[in-house]
């Protein structure tokens, strides 16, 4: 018997968003007959059915073969589920943004009203798969169900960074000037960083299928790192002055004009994961 | 909000090409708040690394480099620069006072600007306080 499922032949699913847009788990609604919910025992799932905290008390410990977390986690609460999840759950997979580095209200932590620190999943429980982006292709969470449902290993994120699947044309040129997105038309054939519009290509994992770059806007690193980069940010910042061709004090200090929020900008996702604010500091 | 006793910790990236040879000529001596960090140019400076400085307990991180123009690599000093002032205005957004980076531009025949620059930076640190 394969590895990941009861007895029933159906694995048992949970799904879970905490406080985040809850964008990730409703877009699965949505892949029609051959969707999760034709193919699996839902167990647990508050967004679709009405299950409450103790039907989840109330389940042994592994009896769910695979539970999907999304969101990021700031209270007492969304802590104490994602532990019980994690004991009931054979499988846990951190799903989307969010839940991997924390996501958008990650960026919390840039300001000193904030109540509490947000926390990814693995900075609380241990998690066996990562699915990033916002929110994560469809494609691939069924794929990566899929797999585990079948006890298979789920697909292997891709540890090239995004520009290594970019299909835009590079000139090797610098920049004289960063503009922000509604302030010019973008080009549809030339790098966006080249043409002076931010992208997180550079800093971010491949694997999304380039669904920003083809509708011509660019990459907000919602995949996060590529593997062996620490901090999305620190490298995005890194891209970005080097790109750049100011050279002088009084075209440094333009160029920092242009670059209105770096913070936001380059951490958009990933500041919860950060090398300075991360560990949930 | 200087504590009494407050000895700050600067880890400081030396560049090869000056700030290093500076180092080694000047009978003066580093304070010992100095940590250095040798790289082969300034342009090598990742905001990762300096991050991570203050990650391991660093208060503040001096970067020391080539006099505008004599970067031996061309413009490993201009990339440094720019990455500096970037991660400054980053820092700031961050709740981490831009103050605790500092660039400062020496020749490898200066070690007395390069004790000088240290002393500066030294008290500078004190002055904010403690990193985290």
């Amino acid at each position: 018997m394969p590895d990941a499922v009861n007895a029933s032949g159906r694995p048992k699913l949970a799904a879970y968003a905490a406080p985040s847009c809850r964008g990730c788990l409703p877009g699965l609604l949505a892949l029609g007959e051959g969707g999760l919910a034709g193919s699996t025992d839902i167990v647990f799932w508050p967004e679709l059915v009405d299950f409450r905290f103790e039907d989840l008390e109330r389940l042994a410990d592994g009896a769910i073969d695979i539970a999907l977390f999304s969101g990021a986690l700031m209270d007492a609460f969304e802590t104490e589920l994602a532990r019980l999840l994690r004991a009931r759950a054979r499988k846990l997979v951190a799903l989307g943004a969010c839940a991997c580095f924390g996501g958008v209200p990650g960026l919390a932590a840039m300001s000193p009203a904030a109540a509490a620190a947000v926390r990814t999943l693995d900075q609380i429980v241990p998690v066996d798969h990562y699915l990033p982006g916002c929110p994560p292709p469809r494609a691939a969470i069924l794929g990566l169900v899929d797999a585990l449902a079948q006890g298979t290993e789920p697909p292997a994120l891709a540890g090239r960074a995004l520009c290594s699947e970019c299909e835009r044309t590079r000139a090797g040129k610098r920049v004289a000037r960063f503009c922000r997105p509604h302030q010019v038309l973008p080009n549809s054939q030339r790098c966006f960083l080249e043409q002076g519009l931010i992208c997180l290509g550079p800093a971010t994992r491949a694997g999304c299928g380039l669904r920003c770059l083809s509708v011509d806007m660019p990459c907000r690193g919602c995949f996060g790192p590529p593997e062996g980069v620490a901090d999305q940010g620190a490298a995005m910042a890194g891209a970005v002055a080097s790109i750049h061709e100011a050279a002088g004090e009084p075209a440094v200090r333009v160029m920092l004009e242009e670059i209105v929020d770096p913070a936001g900008t380059f951490y958009r996702y990933t500041l919860a994961t950060s090398i300075l604010r991360g560990k949930g500091a | 909000m200087s504590l009494p006793g407050f000895e700050p910790r600067i880890v400081a990236f030396l560049c090869e090409g000056s700030a290093q040879s500076a180092a080694q000529a000047g009978a003066l001596g580093l304070p010992t708040s100095i940590r250095p960090v040798r790289l082969p140019c300034l342009g090598r400076i990742d905001p990762a690394l300096l991050l991570q400085a203050f990650a391991s307990g660093a208060d503040g991180v001096l970067a020391l480099g080539c006099p505008a123009g004599r970067c031996r690599h061309r413009e490993g000093d201009e990339h440094a620069v720019r990455r500096l002032a970037l991660l400054q205005k980053l820092l700031a957004q961050l709740g981490v006072s831009p103050e605790r980076v500092r660039l400062e531009r020496l020749a490898g025949y200066e070690p007395e600007r390069l004790a000088d620059a240290a002393r500066r930076m030294t008290e500078q640190v004190r002055r904010l306080g403690p990193y985290a």
